[in-house]
């Protein structure tokens, strides 16, 4: 399996948000491992999630898919999935094919947790 | 021109992107301009292996590299099914991906939307041939 690691963290003073950090490369042979993490935290009944991507070298529309393909069952559910820290390489790719229009991108954490905090 | 092989299973694709990018690298592409061509590289090798029917044990799929006048020729060859690229299901445009918010088939029109030229060619030997062009501006 190549390589990509997710580490799950809580904030400490809002346990309704959820804090991904992906470390790796996401494509067509390892997306399942994203899919069942996300998976896992809609079962807990999280569905405010950040996903901070600092250490993401590369995401495939299979990676893609994974986070819109959860997207609807996140907002009916009062949620949302919000990037941060999105290197410029994956930037420029989600905002040709559209993503950027889709997702909410931030340039830190801080930013993301505010508008969570507004209800936005 | 160099020539790389790469095995038709889904392990490969970490290799593929390796080699994009040191091309990429070794040919003065700016590294926003080589990640969308390792994207583009990515999907297209992805529906080799998802697709084509090879054998992952046995069957190679091949690409080309070559730095033209002014942009970047990746040719991708493979032995596997024939295939229409111009009519290869996928959404068509970002207004259905935002509607329908799909968890596959956006391979081909993410393709599109990154290089500024695919070329497909079905060769006499049965070869799959597709040429991803991106031009530097």
């Amino acid at each position: 399996m190549p390589e990509i690691t997710i580490l799950d963290s809580v904030l400490p003073d809002d346990k309704d948000v959820r804090l991904l950090l992906l470390d790796g490369s996401i494509d067509a042979y390892n997306s399942e491992v994203l899919s069942d993490k996300l998976k896992e935290l809609l079962e807990q009944g999280i569905y405010k999630i950040i996903v901070n991507c600092d250490g993401l070298k590369f995401i495939s529309s299979s990676g893609m898919g994974v986070f819109m393909s959860i997207e609807d069952e996140i907002l009916e559910n009062r949620g949302g999935l919000k990037f941060v820290a999105v290197p410029q390489k994956i930037l420029n790719v989600f905002q040709k094919v559209g993503l950027s229009d889709i997702f909410k991108i931030y340039p830190d954490e801080a930013g993301a947790i505010t508008d969570f905090k507004k209800g936005l | 021109m160099a020539v790389k092989q790469f095995r038709c299973s889904l392990e490969s694709l970490a290799p593929v992107r390796e080699a994009v990018s040191s091309f990429c690298l070794e040919s003065g592409v700016p590294e926003v301009v080589e990640g969308e061509i390792e994207l583009a590289a990515n999907e297209v090798c992805t529906n080799i292996i998802e697709h084509g029917g090879l054998d992952p044990a046995h069957d190679n799929f091949s690409i080309d590299f070559e730095k033209e006048s002014g942009a970047v020729v990746l040719t991708i060859r493979d032995r596997g099914k024939r295939y229409d690229f111009n009519s290869a299901k996928s959404i068509k445009n970002t207004k259905e991906m935002h509607k329908k918010r799909p968890r596959s088939g956006m391979g081909v029109f993410i393709i599109r939307q990154l290089v500024d030229a695919v070329i497909y060619n079905h060769l006499p030997d049965k070869t799959n041939e597709l040429k991803l062009v991106k031009y530097l501006k």
